[in-house]
């Protein structure tokens, strides 16, 4: 996946850059702001971050003239909070906005959400586990596990980021996005029960902890 | 007004009287015919009063005109465009010495406006600007995972949102915009910006669903929970608990923020609302502002909303905001349309 940043702040530019590259997503930044129509047609990024205010141009001009030609997904990077500039962006077809100053973890969220939308994306496996989602369903051949809301959403983000390290703090943002506010000891709580319900499926020792890091899902 | 007339004018009326009097002597002394002097003496007289009356009469519709129009102004310094320049050289005079009076005051005032209004732009510009190095920072710090710095900088962010939003209640332009919000959105914005603070804590949470629509402005309301939330965060006590429930009651939407933490003395309690009221905690903790609620009670008023305390020391804190039905909204909001045309 490759995400073009827009940002003229240098310091959060190159933070952004970093922040995605660590999470595996091949990153670029726009530094020269003359013409960044034609910069972004040409690197044909997956994904757009984009500052509404930028020097010499207007972030919502810009939107507007991508949206001409382009259903790149975009994101709006803005500062002013003003509604209006929100209210703006959305209806001049930005997909999401995200308010300085920003929380990573929630930009991460948001632009796996944006992204998962605008790719078409096959019917999800756990090795030779169907996923299915919405009703909570895991199945292996003619065996099933139901998992609650909270053990799904987990699962989830570790499915998306399989063999991978996925923090206590992605997990918890994910589950609080989707308006479970649980607490880190229930969060603890839902992975042992994850943990024996992949056992269940045949799956010993499916998620490992990494001390002070997060789990993995192999 | 008669009587203030003879109190200014008691020298000439006794001028006057001794006229009479010293015309008597003289007549008595000079023999004049009886009748002859009595006539002079009556004659002498009639001036006197018709004198004063003229005097009176013509100043008194002036002034009752004056007065009239003062009275009936709002802005009693705009009084000088509200009264013709009297027709006397007397009344003339004080009208152009009231005239000068009330331009210099206008300017000063345009003056004093105009500065309140470039430093309001000037505090919003900064604002924005601060917020560019607060999401550098913020952004390092998650990357070098410094809890304890990226709670001081949330305390930071907060306190610019304060002078933000406390520009924006005393603003008379209207930079909201009114729609059906979903509680549990604005709700939940609130909680995902303050879940590192609420899990260092170890806060359990009880959230409703909160599945109803109320008209207000989005970001106004999430500065107020975010600002209701952030007490229950500073008056926390051990094993913090925070409970959000919505119910309907009479029409209105009503959205209970509680807490189990210190809670508010009696006696802080009803003016807790009012502006720089710190009561006991805030004294305690010598770290309130006390602006916060006082903030939250001016939007609510901007916006049409309720904000109501209820508490019991040490036990529990309830802030209820209530949200109008909607029709009583919309004819509130057309009142408002139209006087600010």
């Amino acid at each position: 996946m490759k995400i073009l940043i827009v940002e003229d702040e240098a310091t959060i530019r190159e933070e952004l850059v970093a922040l995605l590259k660590n999470h595996g997503y091949e990153t670029l930044a726009v530094t020269d702001f003359k013409d960044v129509q034609s910069q972004v047609f040409k690197e044909a990024p997956d994904l757009l971050l984009l500052d509404i205010q930028l020097p010499g141009l207007n972030g919502e001009t810009l939107l507007k003239e991508i949206r001409r030609t382009s259903n790149l997904p975009i994101i709006m990077l803005t500062s002013r909070d003003s509604e209006i500039d929100e209210v703006l962006s959305m209806s001049y077809g930005a997909d999401d906005y995200i308010t300085k100053p920003y929380n990573p973890t929630l930009l991460l969220l948001r632009i796996q959400a944006v992204l998962k939308r605008s790719c078409a994306t096959p019917t999800p496996t756990y090795h030779d586990v169907q996923v299915n989602f919405e009703k909570g369903v895991l199945k292996r051949g003619d065996q099933e596990e139901i998992l609650t809301k909270n053990e799904m959403i987990i699962f989830h983000e570790m499915l998306d980021h399989l063999g991978e390290i996925v923090s206590r703090d992605r997990l918890m943002t994910s589950l609080w996005n989707q308006k479970e506010y649980i607490s880190d000891n229930a969060l603890t709580v839902n992975i042992s029960r994850l943990r024996k319900k992949l056992k269940d499926l045949g799956f010993d020792n499916a998620i490992t902890t990494r001390k002070g890091m997060g789990y993995v899902l192999e | 007004m008669i009587k203030a007339y003879v109190y200014d004018h008691l020298t000439a009326f006794l001028i006057g009287i001794l006229l009479l009097v010293f015309t008597r002597l003289i007549g008595g002394v000079m023999e004049v015919d009886h009748e002859f002097l009595i006539a002079v003496l009556f004659l002498e007289g009639l001036s006197l009063v018709l004198i004063f009356l003229y005097d009176y009469l013509s100043k008194a519709k002036e002034k009752r005109l004056f007065f009239k129009r003062l009275e009936e102004l709002d802005q009693k310094y705009l009084i000088t465009e509200m009264i013709p320049r009297p027709d006397s050289k007397e009344g003339a005079a004080f009208y152009d010495g009231l005239y000068e009076i009330t331009k210099s005051m206008n300017e000063h005032l345009h003056e004093q406006e105009d500065e309140v209004k470039s430093f309001k732009e000037f505090i919003e510009m900064w604002i924005h600007e601060v917020k560019t190095p607060i999401s550098a920072l913020s952004l390092i710090l998650h990357k070098e995972e410094n809890r304890k710095a990226l709670l001081q900088l949330h305390r930071i962010e907060n306190y610019t949102n304060e002078v933000l939003y406390y520009i924006r209640s005393q603003s008379s332009t209207q930079d909201y915009i009114i729609k059906d919000v979903l509680l549990s959105d604005v709700i939940n914005q609130v909680l995902v910006k303050n879940m590192d603070e609420l899990r260092a804590y170890g806060f359990e949470l009880d959230i409703d669903a909160l599945d109803d629509y109320v008209k207000t402005d989005e970001k106004w309301l999430i500065f107020m929970i975010d600002q209701i939330l952030s007490n229950a965060i500073k008056y926390r006590k051990e094993k913090p608990f925070l409970k959000i429930t919505s119910k309907k009651e009479k029409g209105m939407m009503d959205l209970v923020i509680e807490d189990h933490g210190k809670g508010i003395s009696k006696s802080d309690l009803p003016r807790l609302l009012d502006n720089s009221y710190t009561g006991k905690n805030g004294h305690l903790e010598s770290k309130s502002t006390g602006m916060g609620l006082f903030i939250v009670k001016k939007l609510c008023d901007a916006l049409g909303h309720q904000v109501k305390i209820e508490s019991e020391e040490g036990v529990w804190t309830r802030v209820h905001l209530l949200f109008k039905k909607d029709l009583e909204y919309e004819s509130l909001m057309k009142e408002h349309t139209i006087s600010s045309d």
